[in-house]
């Protein structure tokens, strides 16, 4: 019986440790990807600089790919200025306590050289844990050309 | 003492060596296995093979298309099978693999050429998976088309 007893105490201390662990990391991904955006709008290319890894590969909605270095350069550019930029329908999916998909949907109002934008569209992030933090070594996104359910 | 900490130097060189060199071997492995992974999805998609293309997918596995539209597995497998569409070719160039240890990213673009209710179509796109070892096993968790202007 105190065995079991035991057995039961620590698989519940184990799966709470998991779940809890689990839950930090998601609300620490949640956190950089709301980061992430207000180093956009602000056009804070330092800020971003610390969440993409050096080997970070962009693909925008339009089918341009940049590494690290355009990306942060393309941030810096102030002939963009974002109103809003947020995402919605955010989900995380934890793999291996060291890699994170996160997927959702993004919308970006602002002018380009004066004009007026509004995009809309979907991203999918990955992140690694590498040396103990967070970074994201891929982001694509892709436009909604339709209501989808 | 000198002459004891040279062979066990020299022994620890030769073994960081042999570790780095099996490491590497390891990662260029992991590498050819996830391309021709890649290589398995494309053929298997062409031939409508979803049992192929099963264990190629992570449970909780999300694709992402070209025109925005979001799958699950389910979804996903499911749309495989629409015999609607027939692929006459389906390839994937500029291929690039990144290993994070048990993470893998492939990039690169694929070209799907066919027919849909007997149109025919020809996409040209931009793709991003995201693979991930789970139980030994390489699962892709993750794919993103983005199309890419027609030339």
């Amino acid at each position: 019986m105190p065995n079991k007893v035991l057995l039961v105490v620590l698989l519940l201390t184990a799966s709470f440790a998991f779940a809890q662990n689990h839950s930090d990391a998601e609300s620490k991904l949640l956190a950089m990807e709301n980061a992430w955006n207000l180093a956009q709008k602000d056009h804070d290319a330092k800020a971003l600089e610390a969440l993409v890894a050096d080997s970070f590969v962009n693909t925008d909605w339009d089918g341009t790919v940049s590494g690290k270095a355009q990306f942060l350069a393309d941030a810096k550019d102030i002939s963009f200025k974002f109103d809003s930029v947020g995402n919605t329908n955010v989900s995380v999916f934890l793999y291996n306590d060291n890699t994170a998909i996160v997927a959702g949907t993004y919308r970006t109002t602002g002018t380009h050289k004066g004009k007026p934008f509004d995009s809309h569209g979907r991203f999918t992030d990955t992140w690694v844990l590498m040396n103990g933090k967070w970074q994201c070594v891929a982001s694509a996104t892709t436009h909604i050309q339709k209501q989808q359910p | 003492m000198k002459i004891n900490r040279m062979p066990i130097n020299r022994w620890t060189g030769l073994l960081l060596l042999a570790v780095l060199s099996l490491t590497a071997h390891a990662q260029n492995d992991d590498e050819s296995r996830i391309i021709a992974l890649e290589n398995a999805w494309n053929t298997a998609q062409r031939d409508h093979d979803n049992v192929a293309l099963e264990n190629l997918l992570a449970g909780t596995f999300i694709d992402t298309e070209a025109d925005g539209a979001v799958m699950d597995k389910g979804q996903f497998l499911a749309y495989i099978k629409d015999p609607n569409v027939k692929h006459i070719s389906l390839t994937s160039t500029d291929v690039k693999v990144v290993m994070f240890d048990k993470t893998a990213l492939v990039t690169g673009k694929y070209h799907d050429k066919g027919t849909e209710k007997g149109k025919p179509y020809e996409v040209l796109g931009r793709f991003t998976d995201t693979w991930v070892r789970i139980g030994g096993k390489w699962l892709c968790v993750a794919s993103a088309s983005t199309p890419l202007p027609e030339k």
